[in-house]
């Protein structure tokens, strides 16, 4: 009689664990995003302009450096920080300046973000400044985007265009 | 501070352990197996992952479909073997998490345990690496939630030139070679999650890295019927123009992304990474304290290396012989990786109470615990014995551990009790001892639960030298039935209690003994032949 009582227990067991490992492994439902919402999606990677232009060297200068070394041009590398600014239905939502990547602050300045906003039409206007973050925009966009509950809009840069895109 | 933390968990555990025990037993109670069941639950995912890449076409536009041909079409097979490989990945996270916090609870990863500890962790950073990036591969919608957030995770650090999560922009962006590239992560990782498992046991002496026959066939069967019932199945297909919404998370896996949806990347990464450096000084808060290490006494040690076998960390070796005695090697302790568990002195040959010398001096010793000390321990316990009366209780002495049953709370007249650090440390030569001159009339061998020892092979090595089945041997002329042992943990003192009754009734039931040696005089030490005498001059 014990060992009969032994198999159901260890039946009982067995079944728990299968019942514990089946239900979490898709349930319960999750939700990351509420209904009502849509989401706008902002990504742009891209290299302020350079923050001293390139100089021609003079002979002096380049005499002084060794033949491996010598170029006509001097060309820092530094770059401007981007400043990125996105208005959505002519209210600013978003404004941030970010500083170029790399070690030498030579790189791109990345850019990724993720809004949730309301479902429905909106007017999304992004402006791109790449000469100092005072200085006039150098790219600007805008689009009229019909945005569902759970649809996503994307504020990109077409860097074949070479332009601020809109998905 | 821990131990506070650490002692009502044990108590709990070992009292759910011990609903387990019953209809289970020890061999196949899965939560004294938890780290073979890690790796069983491994090559289960590798076989069915390798049935099921077979049929999985590799890019982003028929990956999916790819995925529900085999869960719909080809259910009886394909569908249970990706029910398997699901399913199995979610039974290692659980069992290798139990694993992790029982090693914790039962006080298992410190002192020489530390490197099995720490080297665990990076190894379940894998594990998780190797779900997450499987699940990227069935390319529905919740592998698109899975894979945004990670590279949104990801790319917090700042490391990478562009950010990760620009990949999966647009189903453009998506292509098939980055789509190659997830699957070749998700061979790649779960290789180095084998390197780094096999890492976490190389230095465990005879690591069980397979579970029980029955256990294993049990587990199988369960899977195969889970399969059926609840077959795995995909999400929507992915679509990278919308948020997925409502989605059936694999909570064991995807547990953390909440999480990162609700406090963002910078406070996972602080999470995580913290909870981690937390794990990995876990085994210092505070440092265990270990008895000084066994010590080789170089004039007593043969070289039989029984010790070496013993050894359950691996802490005893054998090295060439220099001192000039005729027997090719001698042993010798790591004092880094010895717990001064004492089964080496279990399995010395030279370590018997017979010996006429009043300071017992072993091939092998613990210098805090030395086995002279065990004999006048035992000694003393049964002069506490009274004379042996027709007609009284049995006299019984019972040997226990510091880490197993609590023999403390044994309070009867006929029963005294010897301590000693694991039960592996009793040679058999004492029951030998005890019983053929007749010091009681039974010997009571108690530790930790079957297939738990704190020691890992203090109850197996005791059984079977007690059995005749590994040396040193429990003598033929000793009557096994007068020899009782008691497996249990701090919270079985009910069976303790009944195990010395039902002994005691055996051994009222059993003839008196016929052999009784006579009792010889000691040596004083001063007295002693030339000490540790050469096999020359002995002869």
């Amino acid at each position: 009689m014990s060992r009969v009582f032994d198999i159901l227990g260890q039946g009982l067991a067995y079944l728990l664990f299968a019942l514990f490992v089946g239900y979490f492994a898709n349930s319960p439902s999750y939700s990351p995003f509420e209904k009502d919402q849509a989401l706008v999606r902002l990504s742009i990677s891209y290299p302020g302009q350079r923050i001293a232009a390139c100089r021609k060297l003079s002979v002096k200068e380049m005499r002084k450096k060794t033949h491996n070394m010598r170029r006509a041009f001097d060309c820092p590398r530094e770059r401007h920080a981007v400043r990125i600014e996105v208005l959505m239905d002519g209210k600013p939502f978003y404004d941030e300046i970010v500083a170029p990547s790399g070690l030498a602050n030579d790189g791109k300045s990345l850019f990724y973000e993720n809004f949730s906003v309301p479902a429905g039409d909106h007017m999304l206007t992004a402006r791109l400044y790449d000469n100092g973050a005072d200085g006039k925009a150098g790219f600007s966009g805008e689009k009229n985007v019909q945005l569902t509950p759970g649809k996503v809009a994307i504020v990109g840069f077409d860097h074949r265009d070479h332009k601020i895109m809109f998905r | 501070m821990l131990s506070k933390i650490q002692t009502p968990l044990q108590a709990a555990l070992l009292i759910f352990e011990g609903w387990f025990d019953r209809p289970l037993g020890p061999d196949w109670n899965p939560l004294r197996h938890l780290g073979a069941l890690s790796f069983f639950f491994f090559w289960v995912v590798v076989v069915s992952g390798i049935y099921v890449y077979i049929f999985f076409e590799t890019s982003v536009g028929s990956a999916y479909n790819s995925i529900e041909r085999m869960t719909i079409d080809h259910w009886y097979i394909s569908g249970v073997m990706r029910s398997f490989h699901r399913y199995a990945s979610d039974a290692m996270v659980v069992v290798v998490l139990l694993h992790m916090f029982r090693e914790f609870i039962m006080d298992r990863y410190r002192g020489i345990r530390w490197f099995t500890w720490v080297s665990g962790i990076p190894t379940i950073w894998l594990l998780y690496a190797s779900g997450i990036g499987g699940y990227w591969l069935v390319w529905d919608e919740f592998a698109q939630y899975l894979i945004i957030a990670s590279s949104e995770w990801l790319d917090w650090l700042g490391i990478f030139g562009e950010p990760l999560a620009n990949n999966f922009l647009t189903r453009e962006a998506f292509t098939d070679r980055m789509f190659s590239l997830l699957l070749f992560l998700h061979i790649a990782i779960p290789l180095f999650l084998l390197i780094a498992s096999w890492i976490h046991v190389i230095k465990i002496s005879r690591p069980r890295i397979n579970p029980p026959k029955g256990m294993a066939i049990g587990t199988i069967s369960m899977m195969t019927v889970l399969s059926l019932i609840k077959p795995a199945i995909s999400d929507a297909p992915a679509d990278l123009s919308i948020v997925p919404q409502d989605l059936n998370l694999d909570w064991f896996y995807a547990l953390l992304y909440p999480l990162y949806d609700k406090w963002g990347a910078g406070a996972l990464w602080i999470i995580t990474v913290g909870v981690s450096s937390f794990l990995t000084i876990l085994p210092w808060l505070p440092p265990q304290k270990i008895n000084d290490s066994a010590q080789v006494d170089n004039l007593n040690c043969n070289g039989c290396s029984r010790c070496y076998t013993d050894c359950p960390f691996d802490a005893v070796t054998m090295q060439p012989r220099t001192d000039g005695r005729p027997y090719p090697r001698i042993a010798e302790v790591d004092p880094d990786i010895c717990t001064a568990c004492g089964i080496c002195i279990g399995a010395c040959p030279t370590a018997t109470p017979f010996r006429s010398q009043d300071m017992l001096v072993t091939g092998i010793d613990l210098p805090r615990f030395r086995l002279t000390e065990l004999r006048d321990n035992t000694d003393k316990s049964l002069a506490q014995l009274k004379e042996k009366i027709p007609g009284d209780k049995p006299r019984i002495i019972v040997y226990g551990c510091d880490f197993g049953i609590d023999v403390k709370q044994i309070d009867a007249p006929n029963v005294v009790v010897t301590k000693l650090p694991c039960i592996g440390m009793l040679p058999p030569s004492f029951v030998d001892y005890i019983l053929m001159r007749d010091k009681a009339d039974g010997v009571m061998l108690t530790g930790c639960r079957e297939g738990d020892c704190f020691h890992r092979f203090g109850i197996q090595w005791t059984e079977q030298r007690m059995a005749g089945e590994r040396d040193p041997y429990l003598r033929k002329r000793v009557p096994v039935e007068r020899v009782h042992t008691c497996w249990g943990a701090v919270t079985d003192s009910k069976k303790l209690h009944e195990e010395i009754a039902e002994f005691e009734a055996s051994l009222i039931a059993q003839q008196p003994l016929e052999i009784v040696l006579p009792e010889k005089p000691r040596k004083p030490v001063a007295d002693r032949p030339a000490e540790n005498p050469t096999r020359e001059a002995a002869e």
